[in-house]
């Protein structure tokens, strides 16, 4: 599903990424966990195609495309999904609105028909409810005002209406208290699908206690330092990530 | 700038010729009606008088400096063209409009109109016919605000208006629904629409009025607004001329003790717009707001002027100007508030925000504040700036394409203005317009 070959990103001419290579199967979840400043969060922009990312060398290739040379509403309609860290405000764009424009969007690209009002409706409704949202919420300017963990809802909200193949979670346990994280990694876990590919960027692993994830790999200094399996999440909260170069 | 006493010496006979353009043009080809009391003939003589000494206005005098004065030699000056059944469209359905009224450049459509629904104490009549039939009701309104000031198109309005319309509410008369008035240009003409909104004390209405065209001509329009104590109005324009037209208004309003006017104006069209505000906030706690939505492109340029005057205490002014900006259109503001001595705890403020979706398009803004009292709030604010990367970013990362996105971000940002428009018909009106000057941007792939 997603294939990442030597990769090495600079943002304003400062080198970020410095040869990260990984592979991430259908059907798998993988954890990228790794200290700040190691590069989680560059490599989350780079996959989503957010422009600024300069990719010096290395490839990445996505069910056998270059995802590189995709803008990033052609990744979006291919199905690649990125839950943003710190979701954006839109003011004077409803939730409704927004949700409605990006299925619609997604759903051309890929030959579907628009789904109307009543249709948007009723898909939208079901998954409101099962993370704990209100219609009320589609109503407001999009994540303007709204709680950290209102925000992150929202971010599930729109992979679950938006059925991606590869989900991109970067630090979605951020700012999330202990009900949140659980409602949030329920949705996560309702989209594990045979079809379907995730990279969970952490930190931390108590998210993974919830999302429990088929390979774990510590990217630190750019690079992935060691792969193993759920187990190296707990070792690694054990003992941080001094070993890798880096305080936790 | 050419002063006074440069006019002055012309006027003394040294010089004849006026500085700028010359009215004298648009005088001997215009077509004003004649008829009506002696009264508006002594004011229209007078306004021609006085433009014959002091012309149309040139580029050094203040207030005219960034308007492209030339393309008004290419503009048909006189004349009515014959009325061409130009599509009456209609930004309300029919049950949510008190009534309406059509102009076709500049002469009314009485088939076009539709005045069943008025409710006693509302008079909306075309200005010609008030003219002719009633003039002593408008004998101390026409003419009141728009002859002193110097403001020239509208003294060329009032030397050459052959029609218009009044609105007259009587005390205490309450219309609920808005009217609509279709002002549509059609073919190579001039015209010089006049209207007159008078609110009698505690009196409320609300008017939509929407130009629209096609072709190259010169509409030069002069609104007289005056609210007596306690009135509100609700004055919405969608200004959406033809790209090839000219569009020029002078919106002049005198508000007395307790009166409100909310006005919006939604800037879309003409080659070049210009749109003047004078307002007097006359009574103790006389209240304005003069909002504006504009969105241009291509060689558009649009100008907002307005000077508003606090000459009594607790009155309050307020203008949001939001718009876009695209290919090499040009926005210019100058916005004064002039504060009186007796003006005491007046508060007016001023917030424009421009978004450029080009590199080539530009926005001038300068903001005057001209306070004489001690004990007054006022402020002022201009914002440029281009539609936020991460906003954009976050949008095509849901799948979204550039200019959708683009187009989704600007409603949002203009939505801002239209979402305190108070009538939810009319705020849905101009909604659907702004919705299709986006679609249309993005049709074109600009």
């Amino acid at each position: 599903m997603l294939e990442i070959h030597d990769l090495h990103v600079s943002v304003g001419g400062a080198e970020i990424l410095k040869g990260l290579s990984l592979n991430v199967a259908a059907g798998e979840v993988h954890a990228v966990m790794g200290p700040n400043g190691s590069g989680k969060s560059t490599l989350s922009y780079v996959l989503a195609g957010r422009p600024g990312y300069d990719v010096t060398a290395g490839t990445v290739r996505y069910k056998g495309r270059d995802l590189l040379a995709m803008a990033p509403e052609e990744r979006a309609a291919a199905g690649v999904f990125l839950a943003f860290q710190y979701p954006v405000e839109l003011p004077g764009v409803s939730g409704a609105t927004f949700l409605r424009t990006a299925l619609n969007a997604v759903r051309k690209a890929r030959g579907e028909k628009d789904l109307d009002a009543m249709q948007f409706l009723k898909a939208v409704r079901e998954r409101l409810r099962s993370l704990s949202m209100t219609e009320e919420t589609l109503k407001r300017a999009l994540n303007v005002g709204f709680s950290g963990g209102e925000k992150k809802r929202n971010e599930m909200l729109q992979m679950a209406l938006l059925e991606p193949d590869l989900a991109v979670l970067d630090e979605t346990d951020s700012g999330l208290d202990i009900d949140a994280l659980k409602l949030v990694a329920d949705g996560v876990n309702a989209l594990r699908a045979p079809g379907r590919a995730m990279l969970v960027i952490t930190h931390y692993q108590r998210l993974l206690s919830h999302i429990v994830p088929d390979r774990v790999h510590v990217l630190a200094r750019g690079r992935i330092q060691r792969s193993g399996g759920k187990e190296l999440a707990l070792e690694l909260e054990a003992r941080g990530y001094a070993e890798f170069g880096h305080a936790a | 700038m050419p002063s006074s006493a440069m006019r002055h010496e012309r006027a003394m006979g040294l010089d004849l010729t006026p500085p700028g353009l010359s009215a004298e043009r648009f005088l001997s080809e215009g077509e004003p009606l004649a008829g009506g009391p002696a009264w508006l003939a002594a004011l229209r003589q007078q306004a021609t008088l006085r433009l014959r000494v002091e012309g149309l206005p040139a580029n050094d005098d203040e207030g005219w400096r960034q308007t492209p004065l030339a393309a008004l030699k290419r503009f048909p000056l006189g004349g009515r063209a014959a009325a061409v059944a130009t599509p009456a469209s209609s930004l309300l359905r029919a049950e949510e409009r008190a009534a309406r009224l059509v102009f076709r450049n500049g002469a009314l459509q009485p088939a076009a109109g539709d005045m069943a629904a008025l409710p006693a104490g509302v008079t909306l009549a075309s200005l010609a016919e008030l003219w002719r039939a009633e003039p002593a009701r408008l004998a101390g309104r026409l003419g009141r605000l728009s002859a002193t000031e110097g403001l020239p198109f509208a003294q060329l309005n009032l030397s050459l208006a052959a029609d218009g319309y009044a609105l007259l509410i009587d005390d205490g008369v309450r219309l609920e629904r808005p009217v609509e008035i279709v002002f549509a240009g059609d073919g190579e003409a001039a015209w010089h629409p006049r209207v007159l909104i008078a609110l009698g004390r505690d009196s409320t209405a609300a008017v939509l009025e929407c130009h629209v065209g096609r072709g190259a001509y010169l509409a030069n329009g002069v609104s007289e607004l005056l609210l007596a104590a306690g009135a509100r109005l609700g004055y919405c324009r969608v200004q959406d001329e033809a790209p090839a037209a000219l569009h020029l208004h002078a919106g002049m309003a005198e508000l007395a003790g307790g009166a409100r006017l909310d006005s919006v104006v939604l800037s879309l069209g003409g080659g070049l717009a210009r749109n003047e505000w004078r307002v007097r906030l006359a009574g103790e706690g006389a209240e304005v707001r003069l909002d504006e939505v504009f969105a241009l492109r291509g060689r558009q340029q649009g100008e907002t002027i307005s000077v508003i005057e606090h000459l009594a205490p607790h009155t309050g002014s307020a203008q949001v100007a939001k718009g876009v900006l695209d290919g090499h259109a040009r926005k210019v503001f100058q916005g004064k508030i002039a504060v009186a001595s007796g003006a005491a705890k007046a508060a007016g403020s001023q917030l424009n925000k421009t978004l450029l979706l080009s590199r080539t398009a530009e926005v001038a803004s300068k903001p005057e504040l001209e306070i004489n009292c001690d004990d007054v709030q006022c402020s002022h604010g201009a914002a440029v700036g281009a539609l936020d990367e991460d906003q954009l970013f976050y949008l095509r990362s849901r799948g979204v394409p550039l200019l959708q996105a683009q187009a989704l971000l600007v409603d949002g940002f203009l939505d801002q203005v239209v979402e305190t428009v108070a009538l939810p018909t009319v705020a849905a009106a101009l909604r659907a317009r702004i919705a299709a000057w986006l679609a249309e941007r993005e049709g074109n792939g600009t």
